[in-house]
C-alpha cells in the first residue's frame, strides 16, 4: 500500500552517506512489511538496496548474512556438504508466511528486525548461535548474540539509530545436524510454533522455540537429553512465556511445542 | 403454473441450451481489460476518504473538521450533520417483520452517517475530499473525531440481558425483533411424546465476505439536468436506483446507477452503503465525480459480515426414526446497524430451508434478532439458507449415534419420496419435483461409499483418522420478482438482451445468450448483455437467491416469444402471405409448407434500412418486456466429504469431495460445476478456517487476510460432479437455482465428516470453525 | 514533496513516469501508466491480486515503491498475450471457465506464467503450493488447477 506521510526516500550507498538518525525514519530493506501497514510515524525512508552488501559471504569462520539478502537468496544459497544445518535455509523460507513472491522482496535483516514471535530468520539465526553486526549511528559498532536481540513481540535490543548490517552464522553452528518442525491453525498461516533443534559433534543439543513464545527461546544440553527431560524442560517454561492471540491460544500452543520437540528430539536422537 | 420446457425438444446447437459454452466476457478479464469501478477514472474526478470510529461504542461529543479543511488539496470535509442538511434521508430499514405478538418489528431511523452515537468500530462519521487520494488520506488522519466512549457488547446472548450497553433508545435490550413461527403447541406435545428427542446447540459462525474486490464508487451530479449519477459495483443497478431514490429525495428518473464489472460479492454487495451516499453529496456540493474506494483493512470493518447465528436445534423422531418434530430457537446478530435484508435469513429462511428434502410434519422457529456493536450483518451466499440445512443435516447424524441407526438409513427413512410431488411443507413452500431417493443412491456411489472403510484403515497406518460425511441439502430460492425481458436488435447487425439482474462472477451474458439463441436462432456471437444501466431497465430484481437464471431466463423466452408474434406480422407482410401461415424455426420465419421465408436477423437489417409497412403494424422486433416472475425453485442435491485429520494436532484436511445436485434444466454445465466449486470452497472456509474474533472492547482482532484465514488452492480438494437433474416445473426453464447451493451441501458435509472422524472418542458435535486449536481441545477434552 | 522520474520497462517497452516517494508500484502502474489490470485486493501482499514479474521473479506490486522499479524490467497482466493471441495459459483458463468475477484473475494469470516459465512439469500439489499466494473467493480453485495443468502439458509439448 501506499505510504502517504513519507517525504523523503534516501538511497546512500555507503555508510559514510548514511544521513544522520532521525526518530520519525525506518531503514528499508524489502519494505514486505513496510508497506503491509499503515506506518503513520514514519517521514522518511532509508532504502539500503544501494549500498549493495554481499547477500552471503561464506568463509572458514562461517556464513555472513547481510541484512538485504532475500529469504530468495537464501534459499538458493548452495552450501558446502560440511554444513549440514544449512539445509535449514530452505525449511525456514517455507515457514514464511505468503509464498514465492514474498521471499523474492523480503529480508533477513527484515524478518528479525521486526521481531514478530512468528519470524523464521530469528528462529534460524538463534538456533545457529548467529551474531548480529551493528552499526552505531556515531560510526562504532557491535557485536550482539542473536539470543539476545529480542526481548518481546516486536521488541528487540536495537538502540534508536542503530542499523543491522549482517548476521553472523559461526561454522560451529553450521556443521550441526539440524531439523526444524512448524506448525499452524492453517497451511500457510502464520506459526503457531516453530522449533529448531540442533545436536552437534560432542552431543552438544539445542532446541530454539519460537512463534509459541513471546520472544525465542534457547533451551540448550551438554549432551543429549533424555525425551522426558526435554518435555520437562519445555513444561517448565513460565505461563507467560507463551504468545496468546488469533493463532492459537496458550494451552494449543503449548501442547503443539511440546509435540514438535519430541518429533525433533527422534529425528536427531534416536 | 408454467409448463417446463421438455429436455428433449430442446435444441442441442453448439450454443444452445445444456451446452458448456466457454464464457463471452473471459477474453477481456483475462487480459486485464476489465473494468471494475476503480480501474474508471472520470475527468476531473476527486477522492474521497471515509473516517471511521475506532471505537465500538460511545457518544459523539464533536467532529472537528477545521484543521483537516485546510490542508493541502483538501476541497471539502463533511460529517452527517451536512448530508441532513443537505435533505438526505434515512436510511433503508430491513423487511417488514412482526414479533410474535402482532406487532412491527423494531426499526430504528438510521442516518447515512451517525451524528450521535458511533456503535461499531468502523463506523463512519466523516469524510473528506481531495484533489488526490494521498491528500484525501493525510486530511482524514487530520479530522478529530472526540467520543466518550461507552461499554460495548458483542454477543447477542448477551446484549438482550437487562443491563447490556444500548444501541438504540427505542430499541429495548437491542431487540429488533422476537420471531416466532410455526405450531408451538403441536411442536411441544410431539416434543414430550416422542420417543428420542435429540438437541444441539449450534453456531454459525461470523463470516467476513472477503470478495476480492473492494467497494468502491463514483458520485456525480448535474445540476443542468437534475440528474445524479453512481457508478458502483452492486447487484442490480433498478433496486440499487430505488433505495438512492428514497435516501436522497429524488425521483428514480433523476437518478443513474451504472455498474461494469464487479469482483465479487455473494450478497454483500447489495445493501446501499452510506459511503455511497457520501460520494454523490460530495459530487453535488463539489461539481466534480467524486471516487471513494475502500481499503481492504477498512472493508473488513465496512462490508457487512455474514451468517453469526446461534440456535439450539431440536429434532423429535419416533422409535422407527422417522421425524415428528423440528424445533430452533435461538439467536441472530444484525450487528450495529440494519441492512436491507434484516431480518430475514435467520428467520424466514430458516423456516423455508431447515425442512429439506425430509417428511416433518411439525416445525417452530423462534428467533431473537439482536443489535450488537459489531459490523453489520448482511446476506452471505444463501443467507440463511446453508444455515437452516446445516441444523437439520446435524440433528440428523447425532439423532442417528444417538439411536443406534444407521444415518444413511435415517435419512432414507425420512425422504419425501418420488412421487410426492408437489409437496406442501409446514414451511408453507411447495415442492414441485426432485427425487431425493434417487440422488442420494447417486451421490454416495459418485462418492465410493462402499469401500471407505478401506480408506479409513490406510489413514490410519498413516496415523490419521478418516471420517466420511453427508449432507443432502435443499435450498429455497428466492421467489423471483418481477423482471424486465429486453430485446434489441442493434444497427451494427448484435442483438441486445436487456435485463436487470446482475452478474458479479456468475457469467450471466453467456447463458442468456444460450437462451436468446435457443429461442430465436440469434447466432451466439452476435448477442450482448446490457445489465449495469438503470436508464435502460423497466424493471429489474438484482441477483441475489439464486433466481437469476429464472427470471431473467424466463423474461428472455417471454420476450422472444413476442419478437415472433411482431416479426410473424411483419414477414407476413414481406413474403406476401398470411399471417396465419408463418411458422418460425431456427432463426427463420417460413411460409408453412414451402421454402420461402426470411431469417430474423435479415428481418432486421431490412427494417432498419427502412421499410414501408402498413400503419397497424409493428416498425420494430425490439421489445422491453415485464416477466411476471415464477415461484421458488428447489434446487437440491446431496454432497459427500472425507476428512483427515490429525489426532495429535487436531489438522484437519478435507481429502475427497463429491456431490451430485438437482438443478433442474442446465442451461451451461460448465458455469454451474463452477459456481458449486465456489460454493463448497467457502463453506470449507467456515467450516475449518474462518474465525471472525473480537475482543470485549469490539475491536476486531481478525481484521487482515493474515488473521483471518480464507482458504488457499492448497486447502481445497477437486471435486467429483454429476447432476442428477429433475425439470422444475414451476418455471420457463426448467431450472433451479444453483448459485448458492455449493454452500449449502459443504457445511454439513464437512462438519458430519468431522464428528464421524471424532466419534471413536465419543464426541457428538463440535462447532465451526473446527480449526486445528478447536479438534484437538475437543480431543483432549473427550480423553479426560 | 517532489516527483521521481522512474525510467524503466514494462512488458517489452520502454516507460517512464513520474513518481511521489510514498507511491507503491501497483499505483503507478495503474494511475500513472493507465495499466489497470493489476488489482489491489489487500494492499499487504496477501492475495496476489497485484502480481507481476520484475526481472524474472514474481513479486506483489503493492509491496514495491514506484521509485524501486527504476532499471528494472517489468512484466504486467497486460504484457502475457501474445498482441491479440492469448497465451496458453489465458487459453486454457478460458476452456475450463476458471475464472468467475475475474479479479483474482490477472494476478493467478501472471503467477501461472512465472511458475510454468521456471518449472514447465509442476505435479498438482506443486501448483496449488506455488498458487497459494494468490485468494480466489469465487472458482474454489479446482478450474484453475486444471486449467494450469493443462496450459502446462500443452507448453511441454504433450497432449494432456
Amino acid at each position: 500500500m501506499d505510504l502517504p506521510q513519507i517525504e523523503s526516500v534516501a538511497s546512500p550507498r555507503s555508510r559514510d552517506s548514511l544521513p544522520p538518525w532521525r526518530d520519525d525514519a525506518a531503514w528499508l530493506a524489502g519494505g514486505t512489511w513496510l508497506f503491509s501497514e499503515p506506518q503513520p510515524a514514519l517521514r522518511s525512508l532509508v532504502d539500503l538496496s544501494a549500498m549493495a552488501w554481499p547477500d552471503l559471504e561464506p568463509s572458514a569462520s562461517g556464513l555472513r548474512i547481510a541484512a538485504t539478502c532475500t529469504i530468495a537468496a537464501l534459499e538458493a544459497f548452495r552450501s558446502p556438504a560440511d554444513w549440514p544445518a544449512a539445509g535449514l535455509f530452505g525449511q525456514c523460507a517455507n515457514a514464511l508466511l505468503g509464498s514465492f513472491k514474498i521471499w523474492n522482496m523480503a529480508t533477513v535483516g527484515g524478518n528479525v528486525c521486526l521481531s514478530l514471535p512468528a519470524a523464521p530468520m530469528l528462529a534460524l539465526t538463534v538456533a545457529l548461535d548467529g551474531v548480529a553486526w551493528l552499526w552505531q549511528p556515531d560510526g562504532g559498532e557491535r557485536f550482539l548474540p542473536m539470543a539476545d536481540f529480542t526481548v518481546g513481540p516486536q521488541r528487540n535490543s536495537l538502540r534508536p539509530g542503530e542499523l543491522l548490517r549482517a548476521i553472523d552464522l559461526p561454522a560451529s553452528g553450521l556443521r550441526r545436524r539440524a531439523a526444524l518442525r512448524q506448525a499452524s491453525l492453517t497451511t500457510l498461516g502464520r506459526s503457531a510454533a516453530l522449533l529448531i533443534a540442533t545436536l552437534d559433534e560432542s552431543g552438544g543439543f539445542a532446541l530454539t522455540i519460537t512463534a509459541s513464545t513471546i520472544r525465542p527461546m534457547h533451551l540448550a544440553w551438554d549432551s543429549p537429553p533424555s525425551s522426558d527431560e526435554l518435555d520437562a524442560r519445555i513444561q517448565a517454561l513460565l505461563a507467560e512465556t507463551w504468545f496468546d492471540d488469533v493463532h492459537g491460544t496458550p494451552a494449543w500452543r503449548r501442547h503443539m511445542t511440546r509435540r514438535l520437540a519430541a518429533k525433533l528430539h527422534q529425528e536427531l536422537l534416536a | 403454473m408454467n409448463v417446463a420446457m421438455d429436455a428433449d425438444s430442446l435444441a442441442t446447437l453448439k450454443f444452445g441450451i445444456g451446452q458448456p459454452v466457454p464464457r463471452k466476457e473471459d477474453p477481456t478479464l483475462l487480459q486485464g481489460q476489465g473494468r471494475y469501478t476503480d480501474d474508471i477514472s472520470l475527468s476531473g474526478q476527486l477522492y474521497a476518504v471515509i473516517v471511521r470510529s475506532q471505537v465500538a461504542h460511545g457518544r459523539i461529543l464533536s467532529i472537528d473538521t477545521e484543521t483537516a479543511a485546510a490542508m493541502p488539496g483538501v476541497l471539502g470535509v463533511y460529517t452527517g450533520a451536512d448530508l441532513v442538511a443537505a435533505g438526505f434521508g434515512l436510511m433503508p430499514k430491513g423487511l417488514a417483520f412482526k414479533n410474535r405478538d402482532g406487532s412491527d418489528m423494531a426499526k430504528p431511523d438510521q442516518l447515512p452517517l451517525t451524528t450521535d452515537f458511533v456503535r461499531y468500530v468502523g463506523d463512519p462519521v466523516a469524510f473528506v475530499v481531495a484533489e488526490t487520494q494521498m491528500q484525501a488520506r493525510d486530511a482524514a488522519e487530520a479530522v478529530m473525531v472526540d467520543i466518550d466512549p461507552l461499554p460495548a457488547v458483542t454477543e447477542p446472548a448477551l446484549a438482550v440481558e437487562p443491563g447490556a450497553p444500548q444501541l438504540y433508545p427505542n430499541v429495548p435490550n437491542n431487540l429488533i425483533l422476537d420471531y416466532h413461527y410455526g405450531d408451538a403447541e403441536g411442536v411441544a406435545k410431539a416434543m414430550s411424546a416422542a420417543a428420542h428427542v435429540t438437541k444441539l446447540r449450534i453456531r454459525n459462525n461470523r463470516i467476513v465476505v472477503a470478495q476480492m474486490e473492494p467497494r468502491s464508487a463514483i458520485g456525480e451530479y448535474d445540476p443542468a439536468t437534475d440528474r445524479w449519477t453512481l457508478r458502483l459495483g452492486c447487484q442490480g443497478v433498478f433496486g440499487m436506483r430505488q433505495m438512492l431514490s428514497s435516501v436522497l429525495g429524488a425521483k428514480t428518473g433523476n437518478i443513474h446507477v451504472l455498474t461494469g464489472h464487479v469482483g465479487g460479492s455473494f450478497g454483500m454487495k447489495a445493501s446501499l452503503y452510506p459511503e455511497y451516499l457520501c460520494a454523490l453529496h460530495a459530487g453535488r456540493a463539489l461539481g466534480k465525480p467524486v471516487k471513494w474506494t475502500d481499503e481492504r483493512s477498512d472493508s473488513f470493518l465496512s462490508d457487512s459480515h455474514g451468517r453469526d447465528h446461534d440456535f439450539t436445534a431440536e429434532l423429535a423422531l419416533d422409535e422407527d426414526g422417522k421425524f415428528l418434530a423440528l424445533r430452533l430457537n435461538g439467536f441472530g446478530n444484525v450487528g450495529a446497524v440494519m441492512s436491507n435484508s434484516t431480518p430475514q435469513p435467520s428467520t424466514l429462511n430458516a423456516v423455508k430451508n431447515s425442512i429439506g428434502v425430509y417428511r416433518t410434519p411439525l416445525l417452530e422457529v423462534n428467533t431473537k434478532i439482536v443489535f450488537t456493536n459489531t459490523t453489520p450483518v448482511g446476506p452471505y451466499r444463501g443467507a440463511g439458507r446453508p444455515e437452516a440445512n446445516y441444523y437439520m443435516e446435524r440433528l440428523i447424524d447425532t439423532a442417528a449415534a444417538e439411536m443406534g441407526i444407521d444415518r444413511i438409513e435415517l435419512r432414507r427413512r425420512n425422504h419425501i419420496a418420488a412421487d410426492a410431488f408437489p409437496y406442501r411443507t409446514p414451511s408453507g413452500n411447495d415442492y414441485d419435483s426432485g427425487d431425493f431417493p434417487a440422488l442420494l443412491d447417486h451421490a454416495l456411489a459418485l462418492a465410493d461409499w462402499d469401500n471407505f472403510s478401506t480408506r479409513r484403515t490406510e489413514s490410519r497406518k498413516r496415523g490419521k483418522l478418516r471420517g466420511l460425511g453427508v449432507g443432502q441439502y435443499l435450498e429455497v430460492t428466492a421467489p423471483p420478482g418481477a423482471e424486465m425481458g429486453g430485446i434489441r436488435f442493434e444497427p451494427d447487425g448484435a442483438v441486445t438482451i436487456i435485463t436487470g439482474t446482475l452478474d458479479y462472477g456468475q457469467g450471466h451474458a453467456t447463458p442468456f445468450a444460450q437462451v436468446l439463441s435457443n429461442q430465436l436462432g440469434v447466432p451466439f456471437d452476435k448477442i450482448r448483455l446490457i445489465q449495469g444501466d438503470s436508464d435502460q431497465l423497466i424493471a429489474g430484481g438484482g441477483t441475489g437467491g439464486s433466481k437469476s437464471i429464472i427470471t431473467s431466463g424466463g423474461a428472455i423466452i417471454e420476450a422472444s416469444g413476442l419478437v415472433i408474434d411482431k416479426g410473424k406480422k411483419i414477414a407476413a407482410h414481406v413474403l406476401e402471405a398470411a399471417e396465419i401461415d408463418i411458422e418460425f424455426s431456427g432463426g427463420r420465419f417460413n411460409i408453412a409448407g414451402t421454402d420461402r421465408g426470411i431469417g430474423i436477423m435479415e428481418l432486421a437489417a431490412k427494417l432498419r434500412e427502412g421499410m414501408q409497412l402498413p400503419p397497424d403494424m409493428p416498425t420494430t422486433l425490439d421489445v422491453a418486456h415485464i416477466y411476471k416472475g415464477a415461484p421458488s425453485s428447489f434446487p437440491n442435491g446431496c454432497h459427500v466429504a472425507e476428512v483427515e485429520i490429525d489426532p495429535d494436532t487436531g489438522e484437519t484436511e478435507v481429502v475427497r469431495y463429491s456431490m451430485v445436485n438437482d438443478f433442474g434444466v442446465v442451461i451451461n454445465p460448465l458455469l454451474v460445476e463452477g459456481q458449486a466449486h465456489g460454493g463448497i470452497v467457502q463453506g470449507i472456509g467456515q467450516a475449518l478456517r474462518e474465525r471472525v474474533v473480537y475482543d470485549e472492547d469490539g475491536q476486531l482482532m481478525t481484521g487482515s487476510f493474515m488473521d483471518y484465514c480464507l482458504p488457499r488452492a492448497v486447502d481445497a480438494p477437486s471435486f467429483a460432479f454429476d447432476a442428477h437433474s429433475v425439470p422444475a416445473r414451476t418455471n420457463l426453464l426448467g431450472a433451479k437455482g444453483c448459485g448458492e447451493a455449493g454452500c449449502a451441501g459443504a457445511l454439513p458435509s464437512v462438519m458430519n465428516a468431522v464428528v464421524d472422524a471424532l466419534s471413536e472418542f465419543g464426541i457428538r458435535h463440535i462447532d465451526m470453525p473446527a480449526t486445528p486449536e478447536a479438534v484437538w481441545a475437543a480431543i483432549a477434552a473427550a480423553r479426560t | 514533496m517532489s516527483k521521481q522520474h522512474v525510467t524503466t520497462t514494462i512488458n517489452g517497452e520502454p516507460a517512464e513516469f513520474l513518481a511521489e516517494p510514498f507511491m507503491s508500484l501497483l499505483d503507478a502502474l495503474r494511475d500513472e501508466m493507465h495499466l489497470t489490470g493489476s488489482k489491489e485486493g489487500c494492499g499487504s501482499g496477501d492475495c496476489g491480486a497485484c502480481s507481476i514479474i520484475v526481472d524474472g521473479r514474481l513479486v506483489c506490486s503493492c509491496l514495491m515503491l514506484a521509485v524501486e522499479a527504476e532499471g528494472h524490467e517489468i512484466i504486467t497482466i497486460e504484457g502475457v498475450a501474445n498482441g491479440d493471441e492469448l497465451h496458453p495459459v489465458q487459453r486454457k483458463f478460458l476452456e475450463h471457465a476458471a475464472l468467475q468475477c475475474g479479479y483474482c484473475t490477472p494476478g493467478l494469470i501472471v503467477a501461472t506464467k512465472a511458475l510454468l516459465d521456471r518449472h514447465p512439469n509442476p505435479t498438482e500439489t506443486e501448483a496449488r503450493y506455488w498458487l497459494a499466494g494468490n485468494l480466489c473467493r469465487c472458482t474454489g480453485y479446482d478450474k484453475i488447477i486444471r486449467a494450469v495443468m493443462d496450459a502446462a502439458a500443452e507448453m511441454r509439448g504433450v497432449t494432456a
